[in-house]
């Protein structure tokens, strides 16, 4: 996937910009503040419909304006042009259209510009609570599956719905069996698809994350990843070692029915849904040990770039086009040995890369990068083409 | 005030109540309005009493009609053993088109959702449960979405003791969706037929 053209109008300090990038290394510099991260958000607002920081709409528009817009015309493998444009006024619904509708929704655009994002704030996936990893699997899924993603979005609604008449039962002392199971079993058949979906792409991403991390690294050091769908216990090894999907399927339907039957007197006591794949867990180890104990800061770091390799080869088995790949002040957190290991994977994998940094400097010297890089300074929000 | 009668400012806010209708759209409306002749406006003006004086719910299957029970409830011609269940009255008017169905209909006035706080009693699912009596088959063609679901699911339940066979039209697939997801609708479809607490 390659970005042809991004405007950028009203985002943040960005009047209107226009940036042309090169289809490898595009590498954006500026003191913090200039509006070089605001690039990065653009590209994930025609990627996702939405910025990566968890930014509201209307903080995003420019001070003393009322809309924003981005638009990016891009083109993939097969020399497709595709075209997209998110248009957003204060008050309003977001206006999204793009080559295949003038009215689009979020989920119909989702994974037409497939994207892997890499920055330090990420690093909650490998440090921090069980949340950060669902969305981390969340991010790629809805990307690769458009049946996930609408899966995903449906679970999210059927929770609501089953969390509120359970606080209703609740609220008013009553139960109505058929009333409880219609929800129940819309939750439990909703959860289950995303459950085995989850399992079939931690399958396949971990024997990625495990080789990637031994090339990073160079030593001895094993990770790995293993899910642990909330409310599967019992089954677990059983389901580990499962390989025909139907089946995969009616194992975690059972548990999950199981579990609801098992949970059903608790449940109306709190009002609460206590089970589902929104209690998922995926464990990175390290030797073993649970990395989020367990590892040194540096072993983060080359887990989080492992990781993320490995969802962009992921990404790229699966959507058959080479992922868009951000890198959002991440060199300042690393050495230059990983930087340049970084670099050089991204090269080879001729993935169209968005840098942003502080001090372009180190970079300069070397010549071999500078042949294939476009640097663009960043002031003010206004860019400018730099020569070095 | 920026309209220069009383009459167009109200006859503005009127038509932008509606909905899709936006200030702009209910102003260029009501200009139009203004320059239709008289019988035009009378005919509008009736109608407009009309569908809330004549218009009311069939008593059998609950859609609009002026005359009860409903040309449809009423027609010889319909095959009074099956019975098609919608969400909404527009819904009858979409099947009506395809000129497929030839049964009765049940219209419920919406899907349970207990967030909205809309529980089974407050849609025609009683009044189904009613007509059942002399019927073969029930079919099911509620929106394919969350609540269309469980609404589903909640009436299959309901029907199961009077051995009426209960069937689903076929919903559209979203777009992009694969075989899979087709696959793994129909397992858990058949699982689930099976399952009860
Ligand atoms: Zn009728």
């Amino acid at each position: 996937m390659q970005i042809k053209k991004l405007k950028i109008q009203h985002l943040r300090n960005h009047i209107d910009s226009e940036v042309i990038p090169n289809e490898k290394l595009n590498i954006f510099y500026g003191a913090n503040g200039s509006g070089k991260t605001t690039i990065l958000e653009a590209i994930s607002i025609v990627s996702f419909s939405k910025s990566f920081t968890n930014s509201t709409d209307t903080a995003l528009i420019q001070n003393g304006e009322n809309y924003y817009k981005v638009l990016a015309e891009t083109s993939n493998n097969f020399d497709f042009k595709y075209k997209i444009e998110v248009f957003y006024q204060k008050g309003q619904r977001k206006k999204i259209s793009d080559s295949f509708a003038e009215k689009q929704i979020p989920k119909n655009i989702i994974g037409n510009i497939p994207l892997v994002h890499l920055s330090p704030d990420l690093k909650e996936i490998t440090m921090g609570s069980p949340e950060n990893r669902r969305e981390f699997i969340d991010k790629v899924l809805s990307q690769s599956s458009k049946s996930y993603l609408e899966n995903l979005i449906n679970f999210k609604k059927a929770l609501k719905q089953r969390n509120s008449l359970l606080s209703e039962f609740q609220r008013t002392n009553t139960f109505d069996k058929n009333f409880f199971e219609s929800w129940n079993n819309v939750f439990i058949d909703l959860a289950t698809k995303i459950i085995t979906k989850r399992f079939e792409f931690v399958n396949e991403i971990s024997p990625l994350f495990k080789r990637i991390y031994s090339e990073i690294t160079q030593n001895e050091e094993i990770v790995d990843l293993i899910y642990e769908p909330n409310s599967c216990e019992e089954y677990f090894q059983d389901l580990l070692n499962e390989d025909n999907k139907n089946q995969l399927f009616l194992k975690v339907f059972k548990s999950l029915a199981g579990k609801s039957v098992k949970l059903l007197p608790v449940e109306l006591k709190r009002g609460l849904t206590l089970f589902g794949p929104q209690k998922d867990e995926l464990k990175i180890l390290l030797n073993d040990a649970l990395a989020r104990e367990q590892a040194s800061q540096g072993q983060h770091k080359s887990m989080l770039i492992a990781l993320k390799f490995a969802e962009l080869e992921f990404l790229h088995s699966i959507t058959n086009e080479i992922p868009v790949v951000l890198l959002d002040d991440l060199f300042a957190e690393l050495d230059e040995n990983r930087i340049l290991l970084v670099l050089n994977k991204l090269i080879k994998k001729n993935a169209q890369t968005f840098i942003t940094l502080t001090e372009p400097k180190f970079l300069y010297p070397n010549t071999q990068l500078n042949s294939i890089a476009k640097y663009f300074a960043v002031r003010y929000g206004k860019l400018m083409d730099s020569q070095l | 005030m920026i309209y220069t009668s009383d009459s167009i400012e109200k006859m503005v806010n009127i038509l932008a109540s509606l909905p899709t209708i936006g200030k702009k759209t209910a102003q260029r409306l009501t200009y139009h309005l203004l320059k239709s002749d008289d019988d035009y406006i009378e005919s509008f003006s009736q109608a407009l009493l009309d569908i809330k004086k004549k218009v009311k719910l069939c008593s059998t299957c609950f859609n609009y009609t002026e005359t009860d029970p409903c040309p449809i409830c009423s027609s010889e011609k319909r095959k009074r053993r099956i019975i098609c269940v919608v969400e909404d009255p527009s819904d009858v008017i979409a099947i009506e088109k395809t000129n497929e169905f030839f049964g009765l209909y049940h219209v419920l006035h919406g899907v349970i959702s207990p967030l909205e706080g809309i529980s089974p009693d407050e849609l025609k699912i009683k009044e189904l449960i009613q007509r059942i009596g002399n019927i073969e088959e029930v079919i099911l063609a509620l929106n394919p979405s969350v609540e269309g679901e469980a609404t589903s699911q909640y009436i299959a339940k309901l029907l199961h003791p009077f051995g009426v066979a209960v069937t689903r039209i076929a919903m559209g697939m979203p777009i992009g969706s694969s075989l899979e997801f087709t696959d793994e609708l129909t397992i858990s479809k058949a699982i689930m037929s099976r399952f009860s607490i």
